[in-house]
């Protein structure tokens, strides 16, 4: 039986692959059918039935044919689809071979073209990484977009980040529509004993519902109930994952154990997981907040409200909202809640982080230029493969001409584009990673963020990205240009003619340029950066900043109950830390400069006050020790500072500033007159002593702000900053600085810190900007020698055959070097006036983060072209210096 | 029940086509043929149910068709085991055997006592 077919001519496949189309399949299959049908028939008619009742009988047998038919078809549509998949995939693992066999024989490439996109990638990662936590994690809150900040806005300070008293919060609270609730946080510094060492912390406190509005859940434990909260509550403690980490040693049988805060016992209840900062990285632990709001004054506004928005309310809506309710309050209580003049709302990233809008820009700028390093190593790999794309002419050629199609010899080389990309993201990645870790612990604590700067999931999908679209960069063009060349030209290619590859080197001469512009606009931005640093490091801040050590005490109420054990301890203290070698002064400040701590008050000239309470001038008010001008090194321009004459008893003295001082009096001596300061319902009347030299207070480039310095005599406070005047380096006394203290009072935490880590702290935007900036330009300057270099070398070698006819026909060899370096010189000039306008317009750009520079600087522009014309000698003497040296002879020869 | 449904238990259609098949290609008419001789009329398979499953097998790989010229001069269809189909085909009929076994020696093993009671 199985005998009949062996033999039979012309079987052949049913299709051949993928070209069926749907009505093809149902011909087939129908030919197929019709023909078991046939065969039934004549069977039938041959058993005696006639032609047309066999016929029906035969399709009566058969059982559904129109079910059978559409059945059949569409698996033999299935198995095609199917089959050209198994194809494409063939056809990818086929490219994919060719790929690793092409790059293995060419490491050098491989290496070269691995390693800078590697180093960009991972330029970009990193920088990704860093920005990451600040603007992109999710806060580990539960629908986080329905949460926000409300604040008042100050028209005084023009400030919107004005505070409430838990009375006015209680009053939003019922009136508004918008909020499902409303909760309120505030911070502070408190003293931890009865644990081992006492220690200043900071924490946050909540009011009962604030975890709710939140929604966070705790690491371990519980988080503050509700109830827990106002008079009736409990003082419950939750822990910040690090500080039980390093001062509990993570042991979870920490709950339920009392720690003392400011002498008050607190039990602890919980840990919050790492990524719980509320509201930003130093606070160590929360606990509720016990007042009883209808007990407090309405003006006591040191409260952060946060609510969570009700379904479909925007913080728009919820702003119109709120200012509605503020409107009627104000209207109520002129004096508290009219003294602000609106109400604003903030998604929670923006109002927690004091630094959003200057961070904001500091990041723009800074993927800006890494994502230029991308792109100048993608100009440089492209520049790369053209190269090495104009050498395999004859192989794509001879491809072609064994039948390959164009689009799949473009596949080809673009999979080798893919797996060089790939293998630069993965060392991009790895180097990233290293990268992170040791960026991280540089990273200040100081502004708020989601968790640590780390390579997280989000980064590896970046760099994935940002890996996948490089090859459309680099791979595409090339893959193109090796493909267009029609096939008996590259055939009949010789290997060292010119031929296709002159198309070829033009592009890339395109592309250095292309660099060399983008080089010259990423080293202008860093030299700008660089210049702002160096004048933030020159700014004169009005202080000594170098040589002061701060050290800042709170006295807790338990152990200094009233203000005579209070001023005897600042007194013992002051002794105690004078008699340390090299001291030259001791003062005291409630606050210090740049530390973002601030007391206002508004001023006025007794007899001239503004009309309205808001017209009042406002100043920074200090209240300091009569030694604390000169321990910093503020000048005294007139009169004289505090003395043993103002005493509590004695009328109000102040000290004010030099701008202050010509702002109300002109010309005329300040001394001896009167000022009346603080709040315009109730002003304290007071006579000026002295005037002193102006501060950068709020940040480095703050001057020609007012300030009002009282006594510390006359509005004594429990926490203080010493400021230490040391003749050497802070840095070497701070150990002494703590010993001298604890010698007084072993139970009281102190922290001593030089000056200029606050100075530092300020100036970090350049620090980092710079920093960063500056490794990204040298990578930029890097990679454009390379790319001038390759270029030139490359043109080199393919006019050897010309330059060697010319020294034969007598150019001499300073002739030679003189055409080759002019060729890389010009390159240079063409892609350095490029960028040198997007630099000039990129500068612009940049003002807001600038300081002590224009976005025009002439200085930045002239070293950039300096830079660059050394740039351009340095990349192309050695082929110049090797194409003088071709042998006429040796081009003959070779011929 | 009509002699047809009564036919095949259910996963054994795959097995006796490609058992069919295991000689030389054949084209559908033919294996209908073939399945009703060799059963001596016990296999009865619908033709729609053959041609179903061989487009179906065809789908899977285990057999493969190219146009032929049947006996009597006609374009036919023929049908041919692929080396996966054969794979199939030995695993399939020895699992088949195996649970034939099992099922035989359920029926052949004497009856419990209780089942007197019902």
């Amino acid at each position: 039986m199985s005998g009949f077919w062996t033999g039979v001519p012309g079987l052949r496949r049913v299709f051949r692959r993928g070209v069926a189309t749907p009505e093809d399949a149902r011909r087939v299959v129908d030919e197929e059918l019709a023909l078991h049908l046939e065969l039934r028939r004549e069977e039938l008619e041959a058993s005696g039935m006639d032609g047309e009742e066999a016929r029906e009988e035969a399709a009566r047998e058969f059982g559904d044919l129109d079910f059978t038919r559409d059945y059949c078809s569409e698996q033999v549509m299935m198995r095609q689809r199917e089959a050209t998949q198994i194809m494409r995939f063939e056809e990818m693992l086929q490219d994919f071979a060719y790929a690793v066999r092409s790059l293995r024989k060419n490491l050098s490439y491989t290496a070269v073209v691995v390693v800078t996109l590697g180093v960009g990638i991972a330029a970009t990662t990193l920088i990704f990484s860093v920005i990451n936590p600040y603007f992109f994690r999710e806060l580990p809150y539960a629908n986080a977009d329905q949460i926000v900040q409300i604040g008042l806005h100050d028209p005084v300070n023009d400030w919107d980040g004005g505070r409430f008293s838990l009375p006015m919060i209680q009053d939003y609270r019922e009136r508004t529509r918008a909020f499902e609730e409303i909760a309120a946080y505030y911070y502070a510094p408190v003293n931890l004993t009865g644990d081992g060492q006492a220690r200043q912390i900071t924490l946050s406190r909540f009011t009962g519902n604030m975890f709710r509005v939140l929604g966070s859940a705790p690491l371990i434990g519980r988080t503050i109930a509700e109830e827990e909260g106002g008079p009736a509550g409990a003082d419950v403690a939750v822990l910040s994952q690090g500080f039980w980490e390093s001062r509990y040693g993570a042991d979870p049988s920490v709950l339920g154990t009392s720690i003392i805060l400011d002498g008050v016992p607190h039990t602890v209840i919980g840990v919050m997981p790492a990524e719980f900062t509320f509201p930003f990285n130093e606070v160590r632990m929360w606990v509720p907040i016990r007042t009883d709001p209808a007990a407090q004054d309405r003006g006591f506004d040191a409260y952060l409200p946060v609510g969570r928005l009700r379904d479909g309310w925007t913080p728009e809506r919820a702003r119109q909202d709120l200012g509605q309710i503020h409107a009627q309050l104000a209207s109520v209580y002129p004096d508290i809640d009219g003294k602000f003049d609106s109400v604003n709302v903030k998604e929670l990233r923006e109002a927690l982080n004091f630094a959003y809008d200057i961070l904001r820009v500091s990041f723009g700028i800074l993927l800006a230029a890494v994502l230029l390093v991308l792109l100048m190593a993608c100009v440089n790999v492209t520049s790369l493969t053209l190269a090495r794309a104009s050498t395999r002419g004859r192989e794509v050629a001879l491809r072609a001409a064994l039948g390959a199609r164009r689009d799949r010899l473009v596949r080809q080389f673009f999979t080798e584009s893919v797996l060089l990309a790939v293998m630069g993201g993965a060392l991009g990645v790895v180097l990233a990673f290293g990268f992170a870790q040791l960026v991280a612990p540089v990273i200040p604590e100081g502004l708020f963020r989601v968790g640590e700067v780390s390579v997280d999931l989000r980064v590896l999908a970046f760099a994935a990205i940002v890996t996948l679209t490089t090859p459309i960069a680099f791979g595409l063009v090339p893959a193109m240009a090796a493909t267009k060349g029609n096939l008996q030209g590259a055939l009949r290619e010789t290997a060292g003619g010119g031929g296709g590859g002159r198309r070829g080197s033009q592009g890339r001469r395109v592309l250095v340029a292309l660099e060399v512009a983008m080089a010259v606009l990423l080293i202008s931005g860093t030299g700008l950066m660089l210049r702002s640093f160096a004048a933030s490091q020159r700014i004169d801040l009005g202080f000594e900043a170098d040589h002061v050590l701060t050290v800042s005490v709170t006295l807790p109420e338990t152990s200094y109950p009233d203000g005579d054990m209070q001023a005897a301890f600042f007194l013992q203290a002051e002794e105690a830390l004078a008699r340390l070698p090299g001291v030259s002064a001791v003062g005291a400040a409630l606050w210090l400069p740049l530390n973002h701590a601030t007391s206002t008050a508004q001023f006025a000239r007794p007899g001239a006050e503004p009309p309205t309470a808001a017209q009042w001038p406002a100043a920074v008010r200090n209240i300091v020790t009569a030694d604390y001008f000169e321990s910093m090194g503020i000048p005294l321009v007139s009169g004289r500072v505090f003395d043993d004459s103002d005493g509590p008893d004695d009328p109000r003295v102040i000290v004010v500033g030099r701008a202050l001082a010509e702002r109300m009096w002109g010309g005329a001596t300040p001394v001896g007159q009167t000022l009346l300061v603080g709040s315009p319902e109730d002003p304290t009347s007071a006579t000026v002593v002295g005037v002193v030299g102006d501060v950068a207070h709020e940040d480095l480039t703050d001057r020609g702000g007012s300030y009002v310095y009282f006594s510390v005599t006359q509005q004594p406070a429990r926490f203080r900053y010493f400021t230490v005047g040391v003749a050497g380096k802070p840095e070497s006394q701070i150990q002494a600085a703590r010993e001298a203290l604890a010698g007084i009072d072993a139970n009281l935490p102190t922290v001593v810190r030089p000056m200029r880590d606050f100075v530092g702290e300020n100036a970090l935007p350049w620090t980092i900007g710079s920093g960063f900036l500056g490794v990204f330009g040298l990578i930029a300057l890097l990679l454009a020698s390379l790319g001038i270099y390759g270029v030139i070398s490359y043109s080199v070698a393919q006019r050897k055959r010309e330059i060697g006819i010319r020294i034969a026909m007598g150019a001499s060899q300073s002739e030679i070097r003189g055409v080759i370096m002019g060729e890389g010189l010009r390159l240079t000039a063409i892609g350095a006036v490029v960028g040198l306008v997007l630099a000039i317009g990129a500068g612009q750009l940049m003002t807001s983060v600038l300081f002590g520079v224009s976005g025009f600087d002439l200085v930045t522009l002239g070293v950039v072209i300096l830079v660059f014309i050394g740039v351009a000698f340095a990349s192309s003497l050695s082929p110049a210096l090797k194409a003088s040296r071709v042998s006429p002879l040796s081009i003959l020869r070779a011929d | 029940m009509a002699p047809r449904e009564r036919g095949l238990f259910p996963g054994t259609v795959d097995l006796v086509i490609l058992h069919a098949l295991e000689n030389g290609p054949q084209h559908g008419f033919s294996i209908s043929r073939h399945l009703r001789a060799q059963s001596e009329g016990v296999i009865e398979l619908q033709d729609a149910a053959l041609y179903q499953a061989l487009h179906r097998i065809e789908r899977h790989g285990w057999i493969e068709a190219e146009w032929g010229v049947s006996e009597n001069n006609r374009r036919a269809k023929f049908y041919s085991l692929t080396r996966s189909g054969r794979k199939r085909l030995a695993s399939e009929a020895v699992e088949w055997r195996r649970y034939a076994d099992a099922v035989l020696k359920v029926l052949d093993a004497a009856q419990p006592a209780e089942s007197g009671k019902a």
